[in-house]
């Protein structure tokens, strides 16, 4: 299945923001908070 | 492998892979950077496990997340640069700006903690500073290189079909004014071949060299022999073309003029006649030739 080449920055923007989301979620259990 | 008929539209699981390694590289430098500010909360430096008991313990969470966040990256880093390749151009290079990325925000939390917020009953802190301007320099200089790159390449599409770079084999284009400027400069001797070979077309070295002189007067005599009008070619005129290009006589006539000619060639090839030598030669074989039809 392909996509559309116009997607790929979209999926890019969103991934990162996941990443940030991600990285917060995951400190604040390390940190048992 | 990209379809032949759809050369333009990546497959959805080389951009969800790609998305998965953006998405885990950001997380890592997130708990890079998280990890980085809660140490810098108790003073910039702490310490865990030993025989000793630490005075500075470290923050919960900081061991993990340093190291996640650090071999993290090299993974998704990998991860990326693989399926970004396959998304195509020019996502194989995105994972590099997770080097500018990275720096650029522990750089920022440096600035942070000693320059623009530092913490309560504190000034400006060097030990702080100082590696904040250095990352972020080292942040911005190569996203200066890469702006550059991105900027030589605006607009440039690989065309459908044709093979990547890494699987080509063939040498790229090169235009022909560059190749020989460059054979210039590296190959001095190129060019004073050349120079050689121009002067030896004009044909001034001759007179210069009496052996050679020499040589080219036993040439000469040979020449001039060769160049004597054969009986057959006489009789050949005098009797009309049609019969006379039918006789044995007058094709071996033909055979000679030609193995002259030949003879002529290999001689100028070996440097024994100058160009203007070679051309009063073939000339004079020429025109007998042309007598003879």
């Amino acid at each position: 299945m392909t996509i559309p080449r116009a997607l790929v920055p979209l999926i890019v923007l969103g991934a990162a923001a996941l990443g940030v989301a991600a990285g917060i979620w995951l400190f604040g259990v390390f940190s048992g908070g | 492998v990209r379809s032949a008929s759809q050369p333009d539209r990546p497959r959805l699981r080389d951009v969800l892979w790609l998305g998965v390694a953006v998405a885990g590289g950001v997380m890592c430098i997130t708990l890079l950077s998280l990890g980085m500010r809660s140490v810098m909360d108790i003073g910039g430096a702490c310490a865990d496990g030993g025989p000793y008991v630490s005075a500075r313990p470290c923050p919960n969470g900081t061991a993990p997340a340093m190291f996640l966040g650090s071999f993290g990256l090299f993974g998704f880093g990998a991860l990326g640069m693989v399926f970004g390749a396959r998304v195509g151009s020019p996502w194989g290079a995105f994972p590099l700006f997770g080097w500018s990325l990275l720096f650029g925000v522990l750089g920022w939390n440096f600035l942070q903690y000693g320059w623009l917020n530092p913490p309560e009953g504190q000034g400006v802190e060097l030990g702080f500073l100082v590696p904040g301007i250095m990352f972020e320099v080292m942040a911005i200089v190569p996203l200066l290189f890469m702006a550059s790159a991105l900027w030589a390449l605006r607009g440039y599409r690989r065309p459908a079909g044709a093979p990547s770079v890494e699987g080509s084999s063939a040498p790229p284009r090169v235009p022909a004014a560059y190749r020989r400027e460059r054979t210039e400069a590296v190959s001095p001797s190129f060019a004073a071949m050349e120079a050689r070979q121009a002067t030896a077309a004009a044909g001034s070295s001759v007179a210069r060299d009496p052996a050679r002189r020499a040589a080219l007067s036993g040439i000469d005599a040979a020449m001039a022999a060769a160049l004597a009008p054969t009986p057959g070619a006489a009789g050949a005129t005098a009797a009309g073309a049609a019969d006379a290009t039918a006789t044995p006589d007058f094709q071996e006539g033909t055979q000679s003029l030609l193995d002259r000619l030949e003879r002529l060639g290999d001689m100028r090839a070996r440097g024994l006649l100058a160009a203007d030598e070679y051309e009063t030669a073939k000339d004079a074989v020429l025109r007998e030739l042309e007598a003879r039809e």
